[in-house]
């Protein structure tokens, strides 16, 4: 496994346990009731908030724990750890398709934002559609590429 | 609608020539991961021009003699 295949299993991973969170942090907004109060946008966004700044911080601790575990069960398989961190061409076309996805995903967000509001529903429902195509489009990108990956060898 | 052309190549035949070099070793010599060089081989992954020229020049060959393009009719 290359260095940014290992770090596409570790986004996935990274992925997952965020789309959790958000989704227990949305419902529990939902359930409290703060989503219909008036002050329902600050509520949200300032837990969005938390929830993104607690991601990339925990995202990069992951990230750092994960190589070295990487390494430690390289070394233990096959005898030496690849020490080389190289992106090369067919990494960054790789990342091109995973990134096509996210992409694809954050549109459709934005377009089911505007369409929601169009057709009635609150503004803060439809910005947790938008999140949720967010976090979902970065952890669907991820998989397309792994996928790729494990394809092309 | 017209094929695909497949891009074959003789990376492997060369390598073996090349005092059985290792896969690892050629990709330390142009810059990239052994993984690409691995679907270089099995014809998953077409290189840039730039990497093509770079893998025909460590066996001194021309890239015609490294990659070879063949048309389906």
């Amino acid at each position: 496994m290359s260095h940014e295949e290992k770090n596409t299993v570790l986004q996935i991973i990274i992925g997952i346990a965020v789309n959790i969170w958000v989704i227990i942090k949305v419902r529990g907004l939902y359930a409290s009731g703060d989503m219909e109060g008036p002050d329902a946008i600050q509520i949200w966004a300032e837990t969005m908030f938390w929830v993104i700044i607690f991601a990339i911080v925990g995202g990069i601790i992951m990230a750092i724990i994960g190589t070295i575990v990487f390494a430690i069960v390289e070394t233990a398989v096959t005898g030496e750890a690849d020490q080389k961190f190289i992106t090369d061409e067919r990494d960054k076309m790789i990342a091109n398709s995973g990134n096509k996805i996210t992409m694809a995903f954050t549109g459709f967000g934005f377009i089911a934002l505007i369409a929601g509001i169009k057709f009635g529903y609150t503004p803060v429902d439809c910005l947790v559609v938008l999140m949720f195509c967010f976090s979902l489009g970065g952890l669907f990108g991820e998989l397309v590429k792994l996928a790729r990956y494990r394809m092309s060898i | 609608m017209a094929k695909k052309p497949k891009i074959t190549n003789t990376i492997r035949r060369l390598r073996f020539d090349a005092d059985e070099m290792t896969q690892k070793a050629l990709a330390d010599q142009v810059g990239v991961t052994r993984q690409t060089i691995v679907a270089i081989e099995n014809a998953k992954y077409y290189p840039t021009l730039e990497l093509a020229f770079l893998i025909a020049r460590v066996f001194g060959k021309e890239i015609s003699d490294v990659f070879t393009i063949e048309m389906d009719e």
